[in-house]
């Protein structure tokens, strides 16, 4: 079933609505706080370069710290669902300590931490004539570490969605378990992995203002040193709507990428389509009651 | 595993990022330095062991804290700390670098090796002389901030019994009000409790900026900060604020130096009483509007005022 077009109609004027509120809302107060409307579509409409280069930053370390929790949460699964005991415990700890410790709390260690205790120091790297600052490096890694624990489980779930007939009969086949893994397992359980990574993406992408911390110039904390200072100086209200309209449109485009990686990733499957653009955006419109006699259909 | 144009394709998107990732953060913090040298020969060296890169003085500060520090719109950081730390790394044949830091971890960056020195309105008390070496450079006092009309009517040091203080974090100003620190046993809201009025209520921020959002908001009474800088918030938004006119302890802010250091510390100290003597030190704090905060070089040297 495709959304529908009355439904599309509710959802605009629902905007809408919110919109002349604010307005309204904003006449109201003038006279308390002087509303500067230009700063809001000036950083909207015509973003200056420390704008854009927040965005960039954003999304830049977004997409790296995502890679690497993908790959840790890969090896964390395999950890966890391993015989050998050591490597069932270390991937134990791993998830307990990083999903049990807030992410704030995880970055300020990893930077000031480790600096401060001459463990590492996160110098400046040079590649190619260009420096790669420390707290950018800390603030991917540590991003990147908490991230793989939220994927472990996410991993972790997506092969034991996988039916365990699969895989012995891939070890029948002779094939080794590392092989059978990336060829046989980890490819199904790619359709249960995605959804959830989508979502684990879409966080992260808001995530990165918590670098606040160690003074990373992403989006907000860009948006949070031109309230600060300058001209557009103490104008949070004009300023922070403009920069939560830059996060919605960041997490909109994702929307749209999300979409179509899953009609890719579940493709091969019957059954119902995964939901369109609209639903992600409006919420997911009611599922058909779920009728066991299509599943179970004897043996 | 052969390199397939998909996963070559995957490659190079991820080295893209990263190198944007590198690239925003380049334009957002290291602007092009305009150094106006006014030495035409270093008045000292400093020990290349003692900087962290050759060539350069990397400066933290925790930008904003204007007129003392703050970002320009195209990003560049600005301020009288600012203009005095380049004008001391040119004195001594270095490149200014600034790195934009979080007061609460300012110590720890320098200690940690992220830069060469603070200069960032840090009074010098006990505690920050445990663990780094400081070289007085500034005076100010501590001042308090209202919304327009002083609506809370806050006058003296007891009309703020009672009332709501925002305050940056790890600054003197907390230290005062909650009395630790140098002000152990002196704090202000004890003074309230011991007198049978009510404790004062501390919201502490991260950035100082966020204290001064707090009053602006109407969930504190009062911001509490160094006098410069109030005076400044005053002044360049007087549809909002006003001073109270209560001004508490001057006291000698300090340019910090890793405690190992002491090369650097001696050049930066040369360099800085060279601009005193020549006049460019006053010319600096007078485009800032902080005259009233210069020290003799009789105080650099004995640290008391």
């Amino acid at each position: 079933m495709r959304p529908t077009r009355p439904r599309a109609a509710v959802a605009l004027l629902g905007v809408a609505a919110l919109l002349l509120i604010l307005a309204g809302c904003s006449s109201n107060r003038a006279g308390i706080y002087p509303y500067r409307w230009d700063i809001f579509w000036d950083s909207l409409l015509r973003p200056s370069p420390r704008i854009v280069n927040g965005i960039w930053l954003t999304v830049s370390i977004a997409v790296t710290s995502q890679i690497i929790g993908v790959i840790l949460g890969v090896f964390g699964a395999l950890g966890r669902l391993a015989k050998l005991w050591p490597a069932r415990i270390l991937a134990n700890v791993y998830v307990w300590a990083f999903r049990g410790t807030p992410l704030l709390v995880q970055i300020t260690l990893i930077y000031y931490g480790l600096l401060v205790a001459r463990i590492y120091g996160w110098p400046d790297l040079v590649v190619l004539g260009i420096t790669f600052p420390g707290g950018i490096q800390a603030g991917i890694f540590a991003l990147g570490v908490n991230e793989g624990a939220y994927m472990t489980e996410i991993v972790r779930a997506g092969i034991l969605s996988v039916d365990p007939g699969q895989l012995e009969a891939a070890r029948s086949l002779g094939m080794t378990y590392p092989l059978a893994m990336r060829r046989i397992v980890l490819p199904q359980a790619a359709r249960v992995i995605v959804p959830p990574l989508g979502n684990e993406f879409n966080n992260m992408l808001k995530t990165t203002s918590l670098l606040v911390a160690i003074a990373v110039p992403e989006l907000y904390v860009t948006f949070e040193q031109l309230n600060g200072s300058g001209s557009t100086s103490f104008h949070p209200f004009e300023l922070f709507l403009a920069c939560a309209c830059w996060f919605l449109l960041l997490t909109t485009i994702w929307s749209i990428i999300q979409a179509f990686i899953e009609r890719r990733v579940g493709r091969g499957y019957s059954g119902e389509r995964p939901p369109g653009l609209f639903d992600r955006l409006f919420g997911a419109r009611l599922r058909r009651a779920f009728d066991p006699s299509q599943v179970s259909g004897g043996r | 595993m052969l390199l397939t144009p998909r996963k070559g394709a995957i490659g190079a998107i991820v080295a893209l990022l990263i190198l944007a990732a590198c690239q925003a953060n380049n334009a957002g913090t290291s602007p092009s330095a305009a150094i106006q040298s006014t030495a035409a020969s270093p008045v000292a060296t400093v020990p290349t062991d003692q900087l962290k890169f050759p060539g350069k003085l990397v400066a933290c500060i925790d930008i904003p804290y204007p007129p003392q520090e703050s970002f320009d719109d195209q990003g560049n950081p600005q301020g009288s700390d600012v203009d005095i730390a380049r004008e001391t790394a040119s004195r001594l044949g270095l490149i200014l670098d600034v790195e934009n830091s979080v007061f609460s971890t300012i110590i720890p960056a320098l200690t940690g090796g992220k830069c060469d020195i603070i200069i960032s309105a840090q009074n010098i008390n006990a505690d920050r002389l445990k663990v780094v070496d400081m070289i007085p450079y500034f005076k100010a006092g501590q001042a308090f901030v209202a919304a327009k009309g002083n609506p809370k009517n806050i006058k003296a040091k007891d009309d703020l019994c009672g009332k709501v203080v925002a305050v940056q974090e790890a600054t003197t100003e907390l230290d005062y009000l909650q009395g630790t620190g140098d002000y152990k046993g002196a704090g202000l809201s004890d003074g309230c409790t011991k007198a049978g009025k009510p404790a004062i209520t501390i919201k502490t921020f991260v950035k100082d900026n966020d204290a001064l959002l707090a009053l602006q908001s109407g969930t504190a009474d009062v911001y509490f900060a160094d006098s410069p800088v109030a005076g400044f918030y005053a002044k360049s938004h007087p549809d909002q604020f006003e001073l109270t006119g209560l001004t508490l302890d001057v006291a000698i802010e300090g340019i910090s130096v890793d405690k190992g250091h002491t090369g650097l510390r001696d050049a930066v100290k040369t360099a800085l009483l060279s601009m005193i003597n020549d006049g460019t030190y006053m010319k600096i704090l007078q485009k800032w509007g902080d005259q009233d905060s210069a020290i003799t070089a009789d105080q650099v040297n004995s640290g008391k005022l």
